[in-house]
């Protein structure tokens, strides 16, 4: 254990890039919510009300999923980690403002779904 | 045209619409990127995921002073097939230090596309270790700049020790339809597989 007046307990060399993101998540840094894959769609239900207090980062991804939106996309969009988004998720879910799409939708692999996937891209 | 800040094909989709992930493997700039842009609806969008040296399975931030983080990119696409089907491409490092972000990337993926690059063969061989072991499907595309490949199939198959079933597509990952006959050909793969697998418990 280094003493206090040895070096400066708040100063870092190298910052690197995790403050911020995880400033965001207020030092979360998993969501423990199944069913959160990269491609389950998020959907916004319905505007915050005036005393539900969002971060802006959660505002802009409100906005961004009125058209429903996967989570890896809302994480490029909003320019955050997977794992940041997550956490945000996990209050706008507890709050009801966004829907996930059911696990039954994401990434089967079942006959008929991929005979669909493959019918989908022929047609391309 | 497609441009990544404007919604091009967002058309109206279903909150529980069904969506499906294809993987691009393959190693460090055989042309993943360009794959997945070809075919994708999109610019190739990128999420940048920080990691620790001990990232993995880590749940809280104690200790993370003493460790390095760095960065790695996901590229990915999106095709929308219908209002109720959307398919992701997710191309991904293929270096053998990026393998535990490949664990989330391919659960529940459908199967996955390698890209070969016959000047450097050898890069993809860890993606089809990694594939192999994990009982993923996946097909093999061998990215043939201008059209022209010098090997022939035989000898890259012999050089992969790929099996007989698995398919390998010559390609040009800039070329729409040549992409789209490599996403078919591991797609029919897969379709085949769960043939044999519905045959077997008969």
């Amino acid at each position: 254990m280094r003493h206090w007046s040895e070096e400066d307990p708040w100063a870092d060399d190298d910052p690197g890039p995790l403050v911020r993101p995880y400033t965001v998540t207020r030092g979360r840094t998993s969501s423990a919510r199944p069913g959160l894959e990269l491609i389950s769609l998020i959907s916004t239900v319905r505007p915050p009300t005036r005393d539900q207090r969002l971060q802006p980062e959660q505002n802009r991804l409100l906005a961004l999923c009125r058209t429903p939106t996967a989570l890896v996309e809302v994480a490029a969009r909003l320019d955050l980690p997977v794992a940041v988004v997550r956490v945000l998720l996990d209050d706008l879910l507890d709050h009801q403002l966004v829907s996930v799409s059911p696990p039954s939708a994401v990434g089967s692999t079942d006959a008929r779904f991929i005979q669909a996937v493959i019918d989908g891209i022929r047609r391309l | 045209m497609a441009y990544a800040d404007s919604d091009p094909g967002r058309t109206a989709l279903a909150p529980d619409a069904a969506t499906a992930k294809i993987l691009v493997a393959g190693g460090f700039g055989v042309g993943k990127t360009t794959l997945v842009g070809a075919i994708s609806e999109t610019e190739p969008l990128r999420t940048e995921e920080l990691i620790t040296e001990a990232s993995v399975g880590i749940d809280d931030l104690a200790g993370v002073e003493r460790k390095t983080t760095t960065t790695v990119a996901m590229d990915f696409g999106r095709i929308t097939l219908s209002p109720a089907l959307i398919v992701y491409l997710f191309g991904a490092p293929g270096q053998d230090r990026f393998w535990f972000m490949w664990d989330d990337l391919s659960r529940g993926a459908l199967g996955a596309v390698v890209l070969a690059d016959t000047r450097r063969l050898e890069s993809c061989f860890p993606s089809v270790d990694f594939f192999e072991h994990r009982g993923i499907p996946f097909a093999i595309g061998v990215n043939c700049f201008d059209g022209r490949c010098e090997e022939d199939e035989d000898e890259i198959r012999a050089a992969l020790d790929l099996g007989p079933d698995v398919p390998l597509v010559l390609c040009d990952a800039r070329d729409r339809e040549s992409v789209k006959s490599v996403v078919l050909a591991l797609l029919e793969h897969v379709m085949r597989g769960l043939a044999v697998e519905a045959s077997a418990t008969w």
